[in-house]
């Protein structure tokens, strides 16, 4: 490529350039996921296993639910229906877990999310997250340093697609190793390193009653709109809008499944106990008070 | 993971950033239709105090702050802590919950003038004091030194930590600290950054300092 | 978080009289003083600690740091860690007390945290801090799982079957040396006591941390006199170079006259269950020469006891290599 001085002049590359979201990430303007507001909105806390491996034998939810300010806790039983995401090619409907949230009683890490406390304040959906009574039957957790395939198959399932598990072969690698006339083998270990982002997991989900609309942080800001779109199309005929705005960082699909179906959830019974919703929201803009939800993780 | 828009369907979902700012342009996603949901800046539009309105919390206690220079009168639950307050019950969304225990610095504020981790105290404890937080500094038109100092040495990348760094390296300028950059690393050692950024940060506190 | 009547008092009367319905004092207790609240608030989320009244004594009088008659320091019990290490005096009569302070925390939760509740500080014990753990300081009778566990950070000194947990005080172990006394308001009177004798062994009552009953307000702590020509070092060892708790430290209080030490105290951190003073190390020093043998057999001395757990046993060699060290910093440097 040329390097006239025009080019030079225009090119960033080399000068330092302040970044365009600067001057609101130092004046705390800029909205991450948990930023994003609305009058009456719910908070939702989940209750997270706290065995590695096993299944949930009892979950009691009963005191939970009495605490005040609580609208529900939910848990397998309640939760109704949730979608799988069907795998497609590329990074085409990929959700982080593929078994959707309370699928079943089994316990498969630590932290794992066994039940969603909902109600007003984050303090209420916090006290009764750690109201919910539980009991395991624990398992064995695999805490090997090594993990080894039981079988030796030539298809496999990979996070895109499954693979053929032998792609390319050329030259004889242990034939070479053999006769080399320096060998060196040796087995390097690096710790496990955990990529953790300081701004919490989190979902926002806003339903106004025909448009459900998500906050959530993702690096795959595209894949992960249309997984959700295709997860919350399942739940409502295709004619109503799902519209998703998401930025940057981790994916949380569960927050995600969770905020719509306690959006939803809390709709019903905000329209129960509330009445119609207020036609003011305080900034001064009239609008109506969208019922919305948050559903509020913590680190891995 | 890497998300590339090509390999999707030809009409990928357009971002829509939301800016509070006036005069900032915002990409609607759909003409005529923006999502009812942004934050009122205190100043802007409605006072904090009337953000508050909140759901009926039992057993809530009456407390007022002084957040920026603005009497707030609040209904809380006692446990509320200050960060909470701040974000959740005010709206103030600059201040950032990190780690919730007091080990991050994500949420650093002014309480009379000194930093705090506003996550370990209970906003009732603070009734009538003055609480300064990230929004009360500057805004993107009139900037305080040290927020135009990190943009100028570009002391962030995600921006997560950076409004309690900030308000960590402007409390640090009233703080007996010696002059070169391993006694400000000492000081800011109870802020982190997971993007580490920390030489641009310190390069932003030691360009105030020398410019005060 | 469980929820709690906030309660501010008038004076220390009404705090006291209040405190004095507790259950206890101890671990469990059902009312509790609240000033900083860095370690309460931090342990309430985690609903290990569970109290229903919360009394705030940060309106109370309690902040001022003044000379005593005899020449000591009277510091208030909500006089706030940052301002007590940068007090003037402190710095310049008890170094080891301000360089003890600044070795802790951060800067935020050191103007947040008070000379009381640094007395007071909790455990940093994993297994403490969490409810779906057994754990005989939490609940005794249930065990303690660091014994056969995760315990890296725990004590090697003081430890009993019952528990090892260690106990994380930077401040305490400095206040040891300067042989501080903790002065408090009861339902019964005021009464004084020597900073060695505040914080208690685990033993079989893991969950007894201090002497302190119902109604126990700390309102100060007093320092003697400092003693002319000492040289004081706080020398804190740990993973990072900063905002983290001690794998070892060391607060020494020497004085050295004709190349012999004439007086000595030592504290140690990080590695008992209370802060750590060591009349061993005192002994083997005091009538000897001011030499690197001799700190090194005086921190043998300090030593002797230690008993090792399955993870922590590299802090036996480096807590001498500490108290070594910073005996040689005092005295040399």
């Amino acid at each position: 490529m040329p390097t006239t001085p025009e080019i030079l002049t225009l090119s960033p590359i080399g000068r330092s350039t302040p970044r365009v979201d600067g001057p609101l990430k130092v004046s705390g303007l800029a909205q991450y996921t948990s930023d994003f507001q609305v009058p009456g909105q719910l908070y939702a806390v989940p209750v997270e296993a706290t065995i590695a491996n096993g299944r949930v034998d009892k979950l009691d939810t009963a005191a939970a639910e009495k605490m005040p300010g609580v609208r529900a806790v939910f848990q397998r039983e309640n939760i109704g229906k949730i979608f799988r995401s069907v795998l497609g090619m590329g990074f085409e409907g990929i959700c982080d877990e593929r078994r959707p949230p309370f699928e079943d009683d089994v316990v498969r890490y630590y932290g794992q999310y066994i039940a969603l406390a909902v109600a007003d304040t984050f303090e209420a959906a916090k006290a009764a997250a750690d109201a919910v009574r539980v009991t395991y039957i624990k398992d064995k957790p695999n805490v090997e340093t090594e993990l080894k395939a039981d079988d030796d198959p030539e298809v496999v399932v990979t996070t895109f697609s499954p693979r053929e598990r032998l792609q390319t072969q050329r030259g004889d690698a242990e034939a070479a190793f053999a006769s080399a006339p320096v060998k060196i083998d040796q087995t390097y270990v690096t710790p496990a390193e955990t990529h953790n982002p300081i701004e919490l997991h989190a979902t926002t989900a806003i339903w106004d009653g025909s448009t459900l609309t998500l906050y959530e942080s993702s690096q795959g800001v595209f894949g992960r709109s249309r997984a959700n779109v295709r997860l919350a199309e399942r739940e409502r005929p295709r004619h109503h809008q799902v519209r998703w705005l998401g930025f940057r960082e981790q994916t949380v699909s569960m927050d995600a499944l969770f905020a719509r179906r306690r959006g939803r959830a809390a709709t019903r019974q905000a329209d129960q106990t509330r009445g119609q919703p207020k036609d003011d929201v305080p900034d001064g803009r009239s609008s109506p008070a969208y019922p919305a939800a948050r559903a509020v993780g913590r680190h891995s | 993971m890497l998300d590339n828009p090509q390999s999707g369907p030809s009409n990928p979902t357009r971002r829509a950033f939301h800016r509070t700012t006036e005069g900032t342009a915002a990409t609607a996603v759909e003409a005529g239709r923006e999502p009812p949901h942004r934050n009122s800046i205190p100043g802007q539009s409605a006072s904090p105090a009337e953000i508050a309105e909140g759901p009926n919390i039992e057993g809530a206690v009456p407390i007022t702050l002084r957040i920026n220079g603005k009497d707030c009168q609040l209904r809380i639950d006692p446990r509320t802590t200050l960060l909470d307050c701040i974000r959740e019950t005010v709206a103030l969304i600059g201040t950032k919950k990190g780690c919730d225990h007091g080990q991050c610095g994500a949420c650093t504020v002014h309480v009379n003038g000194r930093r705090v981790n506003s996550c370990l105290s209970l906003a009732l404890m603070h009734d009538g004091e003055e609480i300064t937080t990230i929004e009360g500094l500057g805004t993107p038109d009139a900037l305080h030194p040290m927020q135009a100092a990190f943009v100028a040495c570009d002391g962030y990348q995600c921006g997560y930590c950076t409004s309690g760094q900030i308000m960590s390296g402007v409390a640090l300028l009233k703080e007996p600290c010696g002059p070169d950059d391993e006694a400000v690393k000492e000081l800011m050692s109870g802020n982190i950054c997971r993007c580490g950024a920390y030489a641009n940060i310190v390069a932003a506190i030691q360009q105030v300092r020398k410019n005060t | 978080m469980h929820t709690f009547e906030f309660i501010r008092p008038a004076d220390s009367a009404a705090a006291v009289a209040t405190a004095a319905q507790a259950n206890t004092a101890q671990q469990g207790a059902d009312v509790r003083f609240v000033a900083g609240a860095t370690t309460l608030l931090d342990l309430m989320k985690l609903n290990v600690e569970t109290p229903a009244r919360l009394i705030d004594i940060n309106r109370l009088p309690l902040d001022k740091i003044e000379a005593t008659p005899d020449g000591g320091l009277k510091i208030g019990a909500t006089v706030r860690n940052s301002d007590l290490a940068h007090h003037v005096t402190v710095q310049r009569d008890y170094a080891v007390l301000s360089q003890a302070i600044l070795a802790g925390a951060s800067a935020q939760l050191r103007n947040m945290a008070t000379t009381a509740g640094n007395l007071l500080q909790r455990t940093r014990c994993m297994y403490f801090r969490d409810t779906a753990m057994p754990c005989n300081k939490r609940e005794p009778g249930t065990g303690c799982p660091a014994i056969t566990g995760s315990n890296r950070m725990l004590a090697v000194l003081g430890a009993s079957e019952h528990c090892i947990a260690t106990n994380p005080s930077d401040m305490c172990v400095a206040m040891t040396a300067l042989e501080a006394t903790i002065h408090v308001q009861g339902p019964k009177g005021t009464r004084a006591i020597p900073i060695g004798d505040f914080h208690l062994l685990p033993g079989s009552t893991p969950n007894r941390e201090t002497v302190l009953e119902p109604g126990d307000l700390i309102t100060h702590v007093t320092l003697p006199p400092p003693v002319a020509g000492s040289k004081q070092v706080y020398l804190k060892l740990r993973d990072r170079a900063s905002y983290e708790f001690a794998l070892a430290s060391a607060a020494v209080v020497i004085t050295v006259a004709g190349g012999k030490v004439t007086r000595a105290r030592i504290a140690l951190g990080g590695v008992g269950t209370k802060p750590w003073r060591s009349p061993e190390a005192e002994a083997a020093l005091v009538g000897h020469d001011a030499n690197e043998a001799n700190f090194r057999k005086a921190a043998e001395a300090a030593m002797r006891d230690a008993k090792p757990q399955s993870e922590n046993g590299f802090k036996i060699k480096l807590a001498k290599r500490c108290l070594a060290h910073a005996l040689q910093i005092a005295t040399k440097g």
